[in-house]
């Protein structure tokens, strides 16, 4: 016995690193998503304690109204009491007991809205929320949205016409519903660019505990390492070492971005592109040039050209067409073309003169569905 | 080393005077039994997932002379593997005589192992009276551990590596016979094993683990002449077998390898091992393998405390289980090892020195035999299993012009479609480019990229479409990798059923429908469209309920397990029920109750048709509700436990009150006059036959009429469905609610094209 003694405490040592690995491998899980983390978040407040320049601009940015609940009186007040027909059945937005419910004339019953998605600067799209048969949440968008010019209308991409639907149209077999039904999946990808938070419980996206809208959390990796230091720590990610490319595809993340689709799906007929702004940036001989040689990124003369350098992601965009000719400008000047000193000439521009708005020409406002307009940042000489 | 202990003295053998009938009867019966077990064992199908990636690499090596196969048959690995000798051997039995020669490679190892073991025992014990029953419980011992590496008997690496531990154990064993050996026979030996290992298995770092710990075990009792001699067999043996392992297509890096496959943990995250054979041995589904390890274990135990075992063996199976439970890969290493040196050991056991008659013994070892040829005669077959079947995947992608690249999700579906794909000509050879593949997941945990691998096949397995950040600022989402890498196809298990779920509203679509792996093409790609639309025909067809589900038939090919086609009539349940899941994870819960169907006829108890068709009941249940905004009664029958009724308000997320009305409805039917109807509905919903259908008409009850069309369609009943839809959807006395189900029917049936002609019909 005596001699079998150090292998009974090896067994025993064996034992238990066994049962130490087990526990460690059943623990071990891939980094999770930052959207679901656990990690602690600094709150906004938090932040605006130093940086209280961007707390005011802020709180009227669409990043932080792009997702409300459908009890939110402002929401309730902007839709209750409002109709439209689609494909030639009545819905309407009617409040009930503090509570917003979408009544369709052709559906049994009606449904409850939920959450509104989007700011409202371009429109506010109703969602209903159930499970499906794995108990994973799932949205419906309704078939009516809010536009911005206060009117019900169709919800882009749900393929419901306002008025009757042409009886020749293959669609008008179709049963009628109350909106578009999304996945699991499509559904956590809705929620996950409205959001800074998406908690799961056992995989499960967990809606009753998110945090709505896009605060500093969202933007700046290592916020909250930098907060609990004091502004010591840096931040993990300086969007200033990005390159405009980078850039672009960090917004493009929830703004879509242009690899994200294949080459026939880029061209000039795609209208729908218009509301995919870093995709338009990505196709623009501007933004492709500037990325072009050495030159674009050690020549002064080029300035730096990715999506903020026109928008302050804290702030409303502007309305003032001179703001985005200055940036217009840091690289242009009127001429007669071709290139002078590293500047690019406007060449045959006929607009009277600096004072004219460069975008109106060349990033023009175009209409993405009925009654939707979106800015085309697919910065280009438009022949008409 | 210990002292051999002295024969106990009150041995008293039954058959010293002269031979006894009986005996001679029961050995006869043994030798009978013995047969049996062992032919039950060795004539299994064919069913490592390696099988195809094995031969795949052997071709490759054939055809285009290459040494490192797996870097032409991947993108993604630069390296190469060291088996290269191995899996040439293997493909050359494979091309020369077909699945066959495989099976004969199982046959005669199998045969191996008991002539060895007979062999041995009859040479220790040939001259005293306990033999008979010694080599008896002796191959019981080995049946009940061959029937448990029956998985690992295919010529695949994981074989090789169990023969070379068997060779070492017996290396390490042997002077235990009273010989030392420590000359230039027993070194050569040890070389050449080694130089096999390396070149066929993949788990030599186990091999030189053994040795090592046998010589630390050594240097404690290094005072005596004896243990001197041990420790510098070991250590000796150590340097001779790490040299000559390094005489492989890889070299050294045959070391880092072995190490990165015997123990995972410590190289890839343990996350990425999980659901495969890397997991730790708690974390992996147990079958007849695992509880035979636990057996052997429980008996090495045993052993140890009754006999004096030596202390280098004990440190070796301290070693082994400390590799098997952190790894089950090496679970079948462990139970070579546990089973040679039980055998090995028996002599000393008080069990065969007791003076019970041989008799018992033999009965011991009859018994064990006929439970062992009980399990494994089930599954008995000659060939491939049904799950390495290639011929529905050369269906869809053996002439295929496509030049992208394909990602694999497991090394079945790697091996299977790196066979259909054919050899990779090398750079500058003639011919037009192909399909590669890119990568393989045991190539990849070796070359550190299996983390890559899984995240790709977690997003696609959790729709994580677009890009996302994970907390430790690594990229996330599927589209931009599979973009970026020119995948142009996805081949995926079939048994990775929330893959497929999650595939089916992406743009990737399905190529095939019932191969063992499923391919899927990028919606849109012109070289794959043809196929595309001519499948989703075949899917609108088969979610018609207008066909008859018939199970595979033998056709006598190396594919069937009936390799003579002499049981025609015999279905296997599991790959029927796995095509049922397949149809629902592809949305197609009616051609999924159609197969299910023929399940309730053929196997009406087994354990996986209610699960199966409740689920299909509840996710069309969940359609209804989506579509209307309520399930029909039917649905909601079938669906949940309708005397459960918190089971169903959970499932269904209904009120009390919804509850309640529900209740009231079918007591409303039951005193309407609509029992019979009611009865059919229930016993469609119970799954059993239904009968009473005739006694619905148009005064029959909306919802009735309803469950009248679910049945109609999930049985085959097209005209029926349609005339009783059509029905539905114009009567003005049908609530709202149904009418609406009616139409989504209507259209989900792909009836709107037919309306026309049929309109003059439906309004009679």
């Amino acid at each position: 016995m005596k001699g079998r003694l150090p292998y009974i405490i090896a067994a025993v040592l064996v034992a238990v690193s066994i049962y130490w690995i087990d526990r460690w491998t059943r623990r071990d899980a891939d980094s999770p998503s930052t959207l679901v983390s656990t990690a602690t978040r600094v709150r906004p407040a938090t932040c605006f304690e130093c940086h209280g320049d961007i707390a005011t601009k802020y709180a009227a940015a669409p990043h932080n109204s792009t997702l409300r609940r459908g009890d939110d009186a402002e929401v309730i007040a902007a839709m209750a009491g409002k109709s439209v027909t689609l494909d030639g059945y009545l819905h309407s937005f009617v409040e009930r007991g503090g509570q917003l419910f979408a009544t369709h004339s052709a559906m049994p019953a009606d449904r409850r809205v939920d959450w509104v998605f989007g700011s409202g600067h371009h429109a506010m799209t109703p969602v209903a929320i159930d499970v499906d048969p794995d108990g994973h949440p799932r949205l419906t968008q309704f078939n009516a949205s809010l536009l911005a010019n206060g009117e019900l209308g169709a919800t882009p991409g749900i393929g419901v016409v306002v008025g009757p639907r042409d009886p020749a149209d293959p669609a008008a077999v179709l049963p009628p519903t109350h909106g578009k039904i999304s996945d699991p999946a499509e559904t956590r990808r809705c929620f996950g660019c409205h959001v800074s938070g998406l908690p799961q419980i056992d995989g499960r996206v967990d809606l009753g505990n998110l945090i709505a809208n896009i605060d500093c959390n969202r933007c700046h990796p290592g916020a909250t390492a930098h907060a609990q230091s004091g502004g010591v720590a840096a931040l993990t990610l300086d969007w200033a070492n990005l390159t405009p490319l980078e850039a672009i595809n960090r917004c493009g993340e929830c703004h879509r971005r242009a690899d994200e689709f294949t080459p026939d799906e880029l061209g000039p007929d795609m209208l729908h592109l218009v509301r995919f702004a870093p995709v338009g940036m990505a196709l623009s001989p501007c933004f492709v040039n500037s990325q072009l040689g050495e030159a674009a990124t050690t020549d002064p003369k080029f300035a730096r050209f990715d999506c903020v350098t026109c928008h302050d992601p804290h702030a409303p965009a502007s309305t003032d067409a001179a703001h985005y000719n200055k940036s217009c400008f840091s690289c242009h000047e009127f001429g007669s073309g071709g290139s002078h000193g590293g500047r690019r000439m406007t060449g045959g521009c006929t607009a009277a003169g600096s004072d004219s708005s460069c975008i109106a020409c060349h990033m023009p406002k175009k209409e993405s569905g009925e009654g939707l307009f979106f800015t085309d940042h697919w910065i280009r000489t438009n022949r008409r | 080393m210990a002292k051999r202990k002295k024969p106990i003295s009150n041995i008293r053998p039954t058959d010293e005077k002269s031979p006894n009938a009986l005996v001679d009867r029961t050995t006869i019966l043994v030798a009978i039994a013995t047969l049996f077990a062992f032919a039950s064992v060795a004539v299994q199908p064919i069913s490592s997932d390696l099988a195809w990636w094995q031969l795949s690499c052997g071709r490759q090596a054939i055809v285009a002379g290459s040494l490192w196969p797996s870097a032409d048959l991947l993108i993604d690995e630069s390296q190469g593997e060291s088996t290269t000798v191995g899996a040439t051997v293997s493909t050359a039995i494979y091309l020369l005589f077909g699945a066959s020669g495989w099976m004969l490679v199982r046959v005669a190892v199998v045969v191996a192992a008991a002539a060895l073991t007979v062999f041995y025992s009859r040479r220790r014990n040939g001259d005293e009276p306990t033999a008979n029953r010694n080599w008896s419980i002796q191959l019981a011992w080995l049946t009940i551990s061959l029937a448990a590496l029956s998985p690992y008997l295919d010529p695949v690496p994981i074989l090789f590596d169990v023969i070379a531990t068997a060779l070492v154990a017996v290396w390490i064993l042997l002077p235990d016979d009273g010989r030392q050996f420590c000359n230039r026979i027993d070194f050569l030996s040890l070389s050449i094993l080694f130089l096999f290992w390396a070149n066929f298995g993949n788990h030599s770092f186990v091999g030189i683990t053994m040795i090592v710990v046998a010589g630390l075990s050594a240097v404690r009792e290094i005072r005596t002449l004896i243990s001197r001699a041990a420790f510098q067999r070991f250590a000796i043996g150590t340097a001779i077998a790490l040299f000559a392992a390094m005489i492989n297509p890889t070299g050294w890096r045959v070391w880092v390898d072995s190490f990165s496959q015997t123990v995972p943990w410590m190289v890839a995250p343990p996350w990425t091992l999980a659901g495969t054979d890397w997991a730790a041995f708690t974390q992996v589904p147990w079958g007849l393998s695992h509880w035979v390890f636990l057996l052997l274990t429980l008996a090495t135990v045993v052993s140890s405390l009754a006999v004096s075992q030596r202390h280098d063996h004990l440190a070796i199976t301290i070693a082994l289980q400390f590799f098997a439970w952190t790894s089950a890969v090496n679970m079948p290493l462990a139970i070579i090892w546990m089973t040679v040196q039980l055998l090995a050991s028996a002599g000393h056991w008080p069990l065969w020195r007791s003076t019970s008659p041989s008799l018992s013994h033999s009965f011991v070892s009859i018994a064990v035999m006929v439970v062992v040829s009980a399990i494994m005669v089930r599954t008995v077959g000659w060939g491939f299993e049904a799950d390495l079947d290639p011929r529905m995947l050369e269906n869809a992608i053996a002439d295929s012009p496509d030049t992208g690249t394909i990602l694999t999700d497991d090394p079945r579906s790697t091996g299977m479609v790196a066979w259909v794909l054919g050899p990779v000509k090398k750079a500058g050879s003639d011919g037009a480019a192909a399909s590669r593949l890119h990568d393989e997941p045991g190539r990849a945990l070796v070359g550190g990229r299996l983390i890559e691998h899984r995240r790709l096949f977690a997003d696609l397995r959790d729709s994580q479409q677009m890009s996302y950040w994970r907390d430790d600022e690594s990229q996330g989402g599927w589209w931009l990798p599979l973009s970026q890498r020119g995948t142009s196809l996805l081949a995926c298990s079939r048994r990775d059923l929330k893959l497929i779920r999650r595939l089916e509203p992406t743009i990737w679509k399905p190529l095939s429908l019932d191969s063992p792996v499923l391919i899927y093409a990028r919606a849109g790609d012109p070289i794959h469209t043809p196929q595309i639309v001519e499948l989703l025909g075949q899917r609108d067809f088969i979610n018609s309920g207008m066909w008859d589900y018939q199970p595979p038939q033998s056709t006598g090919s190396a594919y069937d397990r009936d390799r003579f086609g002499l049981f025609p009539a015999r279905a296997q349940p599991d790959q029927t029920f796995d095509q049922a899941d397949v149809f629902a994870a592809m949305d197609l819960q009616i051609a999924a109750l159609e197969v299910l169907d023929f399940t309730r006829q053929r196997w009406p108890r087994h354990a996986r048709f209610l699960p199966a068709w409740q689920r299909c009941q509840i996710e069309l249940a969940d359609w209804e509700r989506t579509s209307v905004g309520q399930a029909s009664l039917m649905r909601t029958l079938a669906s949940g436990k309708f005397s459960d009724a918190d089971d169903l308000m959970k499932n269904f997320r209904l009120t009390q009150t919804e509850f309640g009305n529900w209740e009231r409805l079918i007591a409303v039917y039951r005193t309407a006059g609509a029992g019979v109807a009611l009865q059919a509905c229930e016993a469609v919903t119970d799954g059993t036959a239904p009968n009473g259908w005739e006694a619905i008409d148009q005064s029959t009850r909306e919802q009735l009429r309803y469950a009248a069309v679910c049945w109609a369609i999930e049985s085959g009943r097209r005209d029926d469905a349609m005339r009783w839809v059509a029905a539905l959807k114009v009567d003005p006395r049908v609530s709202m609610v149904m009418r609406l189900l009616a139409q989504h029917q209507w259209v989900a049936q792909g009836w709107i094209d037919e309306a026309q002609t049929n309109s003059q019909e439906t309004v009679r």
